[in-house]
Parts: structure tokens; sequence; C-alpha cells
């Protein structure tokens, strides 16, 4: 038998390089109607009056007086309202609907609409904190007070967008039986169905969800299409036809959710051996306007932080605030880029400031198998990320280079990250919250159907996920079919993020898989569903976050090297080798290709990328001013595998998706370090940053 | 209301000029995006619409021995690639945007579009370009920098367009243009430096400097720049400092989305200190 | 003038005199042809590459009034011939498409680029990908398709 990671050709790519796939936007319907959004004009305040024209037939407002049952979108922390209320606490909360068959006509509506507000204060401090976690593990007290050297450093991150680059997109109709039909660009279809419910106060069954193609998602696609299929649930109920909702880049770029800013302080004690006995995390991150799954996202940053090493006393304490920025929310890496920026160049700051080799220094402290993870739980499995580095730092020259290029002023540098991602959703999130269920259907055609409701969003499941099931029931990949999710023919196997789709729900469905071949009778329609159980070993305290915070952990090393132009302190990005562990790749070449992306927004996110807020707005709301990186920018990469199968995954299959982000910022900053030999704190580390690193001190 | 025109001669787009008042649109790479509005709407461009891309008599490169010319239509990407261009306006427009922009946008729009951050603009004042101008009534010339009365404003008036950019021939021993952008590829510049120089036996002759996006228009001062001529390489490369405070005080840009004051002040002089370094 | 003629995909068509609109809307709403994409509208992404006489354009900030008398290809266009068979295998092969959201458009890029330049470098394979953004992928594999498109396909330029 052939190995599963020997690569096939991608099953949805003709229909993409031909045009042939449908986005959202791509569909139409007869008597569709148009749905624009009208936004706040200020941070904060309260709404005095809305002035609405009266409307010509066919044309709706649609605002919060419309709202069935609860105006709120049912994310983890249920504050968001999906119409704005009286009060308005970012820029761009939407107000209202307007809806219609011609946008000209629209256009001039909503310029008629007046609304008059009184502006308040707004908040961007980090003063209101909404959500309070912390943990410890060992005696950090009394390591501190032992301590030979204690050290301090501050990090910042800034927002990262997504830039998907197929803007938000929903489109609702209603069906005869009353029921009503969303299509959109999301990563998780029953999130959005359970919005929908949730705000219509109606019945499972009158709510269908179908993924339409979707073009890029990287985590802004998770929550956000809730809020736009529950505006359009009730206007569907109004209107009674079908409406499509899709968003201009720059209100997307403006008001859809981000990564979180976050500021991390952390602080060493060092023994007199060099050797760091403990460490006190404060992780803050901006929230925005309305926390939604914030508390998620700071659980994993400070889970994170003790990196990929082990320290044996950590207290860590961790707040999202609450601001009148616009609401921050998932993006690939949740909480974890920002963390392991922070702990891989507290690490090597730590090394410069006790005079220590960094490279020496942070080898002494990697986690081993064995190990207390930083919540007390166990790293059961072998982790290999000694070999990871070997070859990594062996194939990108690391160790030669870095001493050339420490001693000399060439204004080159090469860096190199340790990073770990765990696999699925944080502490018990699995078993107590999502409760995966899949189904294999066997049809008398002895075509094997997989009814999953996760969504291929680029990464490879419309391939990965029959190739699996193909090569467990020993048939050819061509009879297995996995359409796009549909609510209403799949289960909830759960949303499609946190790196949990292979590894459980390509584990599940393995399971499923092996049943099926025990039983497989030709020529019947069969039906195999299996749901997740926790590994009965796994053990999570939400309270005090003790104990196993993920099932696995896939691991990674980026080394990148730079050049930077001491005059315009513009950096190039000139190699990137990468080494990673993600248990078995189900198909290599799509694992390249994750990794390939992944570091590219990485890499960017530490060097390149720049959103800020200016007073509650974002001042890079288009392409031409919030920079990805082009083909130009981007070297030639390498990336090496490394096998280590995790007993449950499907062949040994861990998570993938995040993890290739991750590593990229402090490798990349640590490389930018080295070239200037200055400190790094904050990203992204801009040439505007680094002339003032240059320039004062 | 007048409708859009599209003329297919010259004679008659300035016939049409004449007559009414038009927004000229040539390849529409700033005008459709300044004036966009939602995606499967019209643009909203406040006056009817020229259309002069598709006018063939103005899609051309000249050369004679004073100067070459070229029309105000031939798009960028046909003058990258044509041997008549000076490298440095080739080097230029191989930073501007990218192939899909440069196969539309002209350098009549870039100049007339009159962004301080403009490229083909930038480079043109440092090569002492002159433009060919008409109305109906008369042609005129003036220099590049002459048009421009302030950001996103020009001195054309309401009949008028540009029919040709002329590029005089001379002497240039080191042309070199630097962009400073956000990225390595299509983005806009933060900070830009065209050099037109000539060294005669070790002395300057010819010396031009002009700076994009460090003040509300491309920055160019002939009087500074005279100050150069005459002098020795050596003496030159001895008194960098001397050099760039004497262009300090023209260099005087502004925080925005792309940058900040401070950076694009300290990059356009330390980009002064590029030239001297790499003068020979 | 009351109508705008121009070729498309091979035929002639006319649309009615509105010189300002979007080459893009008139392209999926009137010709209902999806595979041109909108990713931002300003000119930035690539999505909405076409074929202008052979050149690569973004056909989201061209107006309708440009195309007078040229020649129009899209993807959909593009697809029938022997070239784009070409391309897409080695987009395939080499593992170039992720969500597909750029892919039509860098496909035109592709087309654009080989016809001038059968042979291009690496850096040429770049430069002429620069105004294609690709979220998705980190542009190498895109750019080894580009150059196994151009190795396999010697000839067909
Ligand atoms: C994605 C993108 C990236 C870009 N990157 C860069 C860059 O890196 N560097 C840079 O410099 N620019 C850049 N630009 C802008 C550049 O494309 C334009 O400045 C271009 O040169 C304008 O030419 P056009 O023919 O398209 O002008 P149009 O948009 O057609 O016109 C621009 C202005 O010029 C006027 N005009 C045009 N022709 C004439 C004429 N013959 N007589 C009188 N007035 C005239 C118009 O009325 C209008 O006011 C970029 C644009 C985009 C969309
Ligand atoms: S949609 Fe045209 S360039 Fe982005
Ligand atoms: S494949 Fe997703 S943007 Fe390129």
């Amino acid at each position: 038998m052939s190995d599963i990671s020997k690569s096939i050709p991608k099953l949805d790519a003709a229909s993409k390089i031909a045009g042939e796939a449908l986005y959202v936007s791509d569909i139409s319907m007869p008597g569709m109607l148009y749905a624009k959004t009208v936004r706040s004009t200020i941070v904060k305040g309260k709404i005095l009056s809305i002035e609405k024209p009266s409307l010509p037939e066919g044309y709706f407002i649609i605002d919060r007086q419309d709202i069935p049952s609860r105006n709120v979108v049912k994310i983890i922390f249920e504050d968001m309202p999906y119409f704005a209320t009286d009060h308005i606490e970012h820029y761009g909360e939407p107000i209202l609907l307007m809806v219609g068959p011609h946008l000209d006509m629209m256009d001039e509506l909503i310029k008629k609409i007046k609304i008059e507000y009184a502006e308040a204060t707004p908040l961007f401090d980090f003063k209101d904190s909404v959500v309070h976690y912390e943990y410890a593990k060992g005696d950090p007290k009394s390591v501190f007070e032992r301590a030979s050297q204690i050290i301090e450093m501050t990090y910042e991150t800034g927002y990262q967008e997504q830039a998907y680059i197929e803007p938000q997109g929903m489109l609702a109709y209603p069906e005869v039986s009353g029921k009503m039909t969303f299509i959109g660009s999301i990563q998780c279809p029953y999130y959005v169905k359970n919005a929908v419910i949730h705000a219509l106060g109606c019945s499972e069954d009158q709510v269908r969800v179908i993924q339409a193609t979707v073009g890029g998602a990287f985590g802004g696609k998770e929550e956000f299409p809730s809020l736009m299929a529950c505006q359009l649930a009730v206007a569907v109920q109004k209107a009674q036809k079908p409406i499509k909702l899709i968003y201009e880049r720059e209100e997307d770029m403006e008001v859809t959710t981000k990564r979180h800013p976050s500021k991390i302080s952390l602080k060493a004690s060092v023994d007199e051996f060099g050797n760091v006995q403990g460490i006190i995390a404060q992780v803050s991150l901006d929230g925005g306007a309305y926390v939604g799954l914030s508390s998620v996202v700071l659980s994993r940053a400070m889970i994170a932080a003790s990196g990929a090493y082990t320290f044996h006393h950590l207290s860590v304490q961790g707040d999202v605030y609450r601001t009148n920025n616009v609401p921050t929310g998932a993006f690939r890496g949740f909480g974890a880029p920002q963390m392991f920026f922070a702990i891989e160049m507290f690490m090597n700051h730590i090394a410069k400031a006790t005079h220590q080799d960094p490279f020496a220094f942070r080898m002494r402290h990697l986690a081993r198998q064995g190990d207390q993870t930083s919540t007390s739980g166990k790293f059961r499995d072998p982790i290999i990320l000694e070999d990871l580095i070997q070859i990594a730092t062996q194939k990108a020259k690391y160790h030669q280079k870095a001493k050339a290029f420490s001693l000399t002023d060439q204004y080159k540098g090469i860096g190199m990250s340790f990073f770990l991602h765990g696999c699925g959703f944080t502490g018990s999130g699995e078993s107590t919250h999502i409760k995966a269920t899949v189904r294999l259907h066997k049809l008398i055609s002895d075509k094997v159907e997989i009814q999953v409701a996760a969504v291929d969003m680029g990464q490879g499941l419309k391939t990965t996920l029959p190739k699996l099931v193909a090569k467990i029931l020993e048939i050819p990949i061509h009879q297995v079919i996995f359409e796009s999710p549909d609510t209403d023919v799949v289960p909830d196997s759960g949303p499609t993020v946190a790196s949990r789709t292979t590894m459980i729900v390509g584990g599940l469905l393995a399971r499923a898989a092996k049943e099926l071949k025990g039983v497989w009778q030709s020529g019947i329609d069969q039906v195999i569903t299996k749901r997740y159980e926790q590994p009965s070993y796994i053990e999570w305290d939400e309270a005090t976050m003790k104990g196993d915070a993920y099932p696995a952990y896939s691991w990674g090393v980026n080394i990148v090297e730079v050049e930077v132009d001491r005059l315009t302190m513009q950096v190039k990005v000139k190699n990137v080798v990468s080494a990673y562990d993600v248990g078995k790749a189900i198909d290599e070449q799509i694992i390249r290709g994750q990794a390939d992306g992944g570091i590219t927004q990485g890499i960017a996110y530490g060097y390149l990328e720049k959103m800020v807020s200016q007073k509650g707005r974002i001042r890079q709301k288009n392409m031409t001013d919030y920079l990805i990186p082009t083909s130009v920018d981007i070297p030639k990469m390498e990336t090496i595998l490394i096998d280590n199968p995790y007993p449950l995954g499907p062949y040994g299959a861990k998570g993938a998706g995040e993890l290739t982000l991750v590593g990229g910022a402090p490798a990349v900053c640590l490389a930018i370090e080295m070239a200037i030999k200055r400190h790094i704190t904050k990203i992204p580390a801009t040439p505007e940053y680094l002339m003032e690193l240059i320039n004062h001190e | 209301m007048v409708n859009h025109g599209m003329p297919q001669t010259l004679e008659e787009a300035l016939i049409l000029l004449k007559n009414d008042e038009y927004q000229i649109i040539a390849g529409g790479t700033d005008l459709m995006v300044q004036h966009r509005h939602w995606a499967q709407t019209l643009p909203k461009i406040p006056k009817p619409v020229l259309f002069i891309h598709h006018v063939k008599e103005l899609n051309y490169l000249l050369d004679t021995p004073e100067y070459l010319e070229i029309g105000a239509t031939t798009p960028m990407d046909m003058i990258m690639s044509s041997p008549l261009v000076p490298k440095i306006l080739q080097h230029t427009i191989e930073e501007i945007a990218a192939p899909g922009i440069r196969h539309m946008a002209t350098l009549a729009g870039n100049i007339a579009n009159a962004s301080p951050a403009a490229d083909g603009l930038c480079t043109l004042i440092a090569l002492s370009a002159d433009l060919v101008i008409a109305s109906l009534d008369r042609k005129r010339m003036i220099k590049v920098e002459e048009v421009i009365s302030g950001p996103k404003r020009n001195k054309l008036a309401k009949d008028e367009m540009i029919i040709a950019i002329r590029i005089p021939h001379q002497d240039q021993s080191m042309s070199e243009f630097y962009k400073v952008g956000g990225r390595r590829a299509d983005a806009i510049s933060k900070v830009s430096l065209a050099a037109v120089i000539h060294v005669h036996q070790s002395i300057i002759t010819n010396w031009h400097l002009a700076f994009g996006a460090v003040g509300p228009r491309v920055v160019h001062d002939i009087h500074t720049d005279q100050r150069m001529i005459g002098m020795k390489i050596d003496d030159v490369k001895r008194q960098t400092d001397a050099i760039i405070a004497m262009y300090e005080p023209l260099i005087t840009p502004i925080d925005d989305q792309r940058s900040t004051a401070v950076y694009r002040k300290q990059v356009a002089l330390n980009l002064i200190r590029r030239v001297i370094i790499n003068l020979h | 003038m009351n109508e705008i003629i121009f070729t498309l995909n091979g035929k002639t068509v006319s649309c009615p005199f509105e010189p300002t609109r979007r080459l893009l809307d008139v392209l999926r709403q009137d010709f209902n042809l999806i595979g041109v994409k909108e990713g931002c509208g300003e000119g930035e992404c690539g999505a909405c590459s076409i074929l202008l006489d052979h050149n690569v354009v973004n056909s989201c900030i061209l107006p309708l009034g440009n195309v007078h008398g040229k020649d129009i290809m899209t993807i959909e266009g593009f697809k029938t011939t022997k070239r784009f068979k070409v391309i897409e295998q080695a987009f395939i092969e080499m593992g170039a498409v992720q969500c597909g959201f750029c892919t039509p458009g860098m496909v035109m890029s592709t087309e654009s680029l080989l016809h001038h330049n059968p042979h291009p470098t690496d850096q040429e394979i770049k430069i002429a990908l620069s105004g294609n953004l690709c979220r998705c992928t980190g542009y190498n594999m895109i750019i080894d398709a580009v150059k196994k498109a151009s190795i396999v396909g010697d000839g067909l330029w």
C-alpha cells in the first residue's frame, strides 16, 4: 500500500482554475434583492433619532425593531448585537440594512437617512477588563524570591487583518416550506445555523445553511458570518425574497473582526546557572467593543506562555479589555502568535541580558516528553523538536550564518523560532461544547458520501478527507463524494477551526470508514455515524486552567534570513527554512501549501502588515494601505516534514493549519535584531519602528 | 446634460473640450479608483467624461535630436519596454504598480493627477521634461513641474489637455530612481528620490534631485540643485553632510496611514547620501 | 455613439453606451462571466484580471469606454485553448490552488506573461504576478506552476 502522504491532484482544483467554482457573489436568484449596511459614523454615543425616508415599493429598511427574538449574535460571550442598540460602541456598528432591487436607488435612499447622535467619550486604553483568567504552576513566588537575577520585558503586537481575497458574503432566501436557507462564505455552518435559530427564536428545522466555495477565511469567517446571517434572517422574514449581502473591501477591512492587538509583560527569574526558574506573564488583549470569542483567544495565548520550553514555575494572568475599537476575533493561531512572539523574543533577550549564547540557552530549556505542560498537564507523546531543530539549522546553515552576521556590521541576520500548537479546542471544548458527529453514507451505487460540516476554505479538505476514507475502504477516491456541507444533510461535526478538522473530524471519519469496511455490503444503502469521545486520560479543569489543555501538539521550527537596508531600514526576506512535526501528513503537497501560506502570513505579521486604529477608526482600510506580501516579497521557502504519528489521529495526523503561522513573527524579528543589533519588542517591525530603534539607542 | 465623449482624433477631443467641461480619462487607473462606489454601480465621476485612451495619434514614442517625445496616451508598459526611453524612466515605471495597471496607465495621467507620491512625475521632473499642452486655439509648452499647483491639483485650463511629454536629451552619467514603498512591489511610495546627474572629468555638470511624498508636491528646487554644478566629486563626497543639510529645509513630509513624517524625512536625506555614495 | 462594441472571448459583442461602467460589472452581470472575480475593486488584488489585446489588465478599474474596439478575453474564453490546458495541468500538479479566488486572475497573468515571454526566469515570473495577491499559498507553488507551464508548453507561446 502506498504511503498516505504521497500527494494526489487536488480534487477541487480544476473547477477553481477554470473559474467555474461558485463563490457566494457568483450566485444569483430570480427576484433577488441586495442589502447594504448603514453603519454608525461615530465611535461611541447614543442614537438620538433615526429619520427614515419613505420607501418605494420593493425596498425595505431592517433594523432592531424588526427582530423577533434576541438582538445578540450567539458566539461564546453573547454581547454583540447584530443591529446596534441605542448605544453605539464602535465605529461602523451596523444600524440598519437597506434592502432592495436596485443599488442606485438604495444609495439614494441611504443618503436620505438621517441619524442623530449624542457622542460620548470613547475608551481605547486597557482599563475595562471584561475577562480575567489566571493560572499557576509550581511555586512561582518562591523562585522569584530566590532569583539570582530578574529580567523583565514588555512586548506589543498590532492588529492583523485576515485579508482573505474574497470579501465576506452571504445570500439568504425563503423556501416554500417556510424554511430559510443561507448560502455563505463561512467556516462554520452550524455556528451560523445556531445563531439564526437564536436570533429568530425559531425551531431547528426552519434554518438551513449551505457553504459556498470559500475564497479564504483564516479565522475571519468563523464568527463574523453569524452576524451577517442574523441580519439577513430578519430581512428575509420581512421581504420574503432572496437577499444577497456582499461586503465591499473597505467595509470588510474597516469593520470585520481582526487579530487582537496585545500587550504582554514577561518577568523571568534566573538562577545562578543562568537557567530560567520561573516566569510571570501578564497578557492583555484588546477585545474591541464586544467580547465575542475573545475569552478563548485569551486562554490560548495564556497557555502558550511557556512557548516550546518547560518552566517549572509559572504564574500567568490575562485580561481581555473592552474598548471602543472595532471588535477583534478569530485569526489563524488564535492568540498563540502574540504569545509566541513575546516568549521567543524574551528568551533571546534573557540570554543576552545574562551573557549567554542564545541558542544553547534556549536548547537547555526545551520541552521534553514527560514534562509537565504549562497548565500542569503532561506531554505524553514523543517530542521530536530537537530533530526538527537539527535538520532545519543544517539546511539553513544557521550556525555558520548566525556567527558571521553577529560579528559583522552587514545588516544581515538570521533568526529561529521554536513553537508548538495545541491541536483542537482548548480544554474540554471538544467534549463539552462541540461533541462532533460525523457520518458516512454508502449509497446503493457503492459510492460513499462523507457527511461532515467541515469546510474546505483552501486548506484541502475536499481532497484529504476523501483520500483518508478511500484509503481505509480501499476504494478509488472518485468513489468517495464530499460535497460542501449543507446542514440539512450533514451532522454537526463542529466548526472548521482550531486545527481540529483533520485530527478530530478526520479521526472520526477514519473510525467510521473502518467500521463500514467491516460491514460493507455491495449494492446496499448503509450509514455509519461516529461521535467524539474524549480520551479518558485527558483531564481539564476550566476554573483553574489546570490539566491537559490539548490532546496533542504539533511542533515546528522556522528559520528566516533577512537583509536590512541601512539607509531605509527596509527588510528583505532572503530565505526561509521550516521543519514541522504534524504527526503525519495526509497529503504532503497540501501540507507544504499550508506551510508556505502560513509562514508567509506569520512573517508578514512580524515585519510588514500594519494596521492601527486611530481614535477608533482603522487607518489602513484598503489593500493599497494594508500591505500583504506580493510574489516579489516572498523568497523560495523550504519545508521539512518529519513523521511523528499521533496514535489517535488518522494515520497519525495532528493539526497543521495554524501551526505554520505561529513562528513566523519571532523568526523574522530575531533575524532583524541580529541585523540591526537592537532589541525588538513590538510588531510589526516596520522600517519606521526600526529607524526609531536605530536613532534612540 | 452633456454626454460622455469618445473622440477618435485629437481634434475631435479638443473640440469637445472647447465646448463643454469634461473630466478627461486616459487609463482610468487613478480616476476609477478615486471615484469608485459600490460594486455593480457606476463610479461617481462628477463631470461628463472624455475618453482619450483610444486616440491613436497620441499613442507613440518619437525620438528627435533634441528630445524624446511620448504621446499622452502611450501606456506605461510600452514606454517601459522601449529602447528609446532613458533608463531611469524605465526603472521608474518598473516600480510603478503591477503589469495589469501598467498596461493601462499613462504618464500624462500620472502627471495630471498631481499626487506628491507619483513616481513617473518625480522622475520626469528630475529629467527636466516638458509638457506639450493643447487646446483648440493654441498649443503651449511648459515644464512638467510648472503644471502642478498642489496636491491633486494641476494648472490645466478647462479646454486644455496634455498631448505629449518631451524629455530633453541630456548628459547623464548617473541617473537613479530610489523608491521606498511599503513592500517590494505594487506599493505607493513612502518616499522616493529621482536623481539625474552628469559628471564630466570629475566635475558635476548636471544635477537634479526630485523627491516624492515628502511635501504637498514633488519637491524639486532648481536653485539648490544649481549649487552643485561645478563641484568636484571628491568635494561632494567630503561635504556630504553639508549637502544634505542644504536640502533639508525642502523636505517637509507629513504623517499618514503609510508612514511617518520623521521616517520620511530621514530616509529622504539618507537617499541623498546614497546618491553621493554611488556618485562616480 | 450609442453602443460600445468589442470582441469578447472571440465574439463581437455590443453594450449600451455606459462608458464609465466598470468592465468587471459588464462581464459578470451582462455576460455572466463569473470566473472574473472581485477582491478589492481598486486595482490592487488582481482577482479581476482579464486580457485586453493579450495584455493583462484589472477589469475592476477599467471603464467600458476604454474597451471599445478592443479584444477582451476572460478565463471563460481562455479555458478552451491548448495553452490553458497546459497552465491548468501545471497549476494542479504543483499545488498552486488553495481557496482558488485568486486563481483565474493568476492564470490570466500567466498567459499574459508567457505570450510576451515564453521562457521567463523566476524573477520575471514574480514580477508578472506581482499584481495578483494570493493570501493562501505564499506564492512559491504558483511560481513553480508557471515555470512548469513554460517548460511543458514550450512552443505553444
Ligand atoms: C493598484 C494601483 C497601484 C498604483 N501604483 C502606483 C505607483 O506605484 N506609483 C505611481 O506613481 N502611481 C501608481 N498608481 C497610480 C497610477 O496608476 C496613475 O497615476 C497613472 O499613471 C494614471 O494614469 P491613467 O492614464 O490611468 O490616468 P487616469 O486615471 O485616466 O487620469 C488621472 C488624471 O489625469 C488626468 N488626465 C489623464 N490624461 C490626461 C491628459 N492627456 N491631459 C490632461 N489630463 C489628463 C485625468 O483627468 C485625471 O485627473 C497606482 C494605481 C493603482 C490602481
Ligand atoms: S478586484 Fe480588481 S484588482 Fe482587486
Ligand atoms: S489560493 Fe486563496 S487567494 Fe490564492
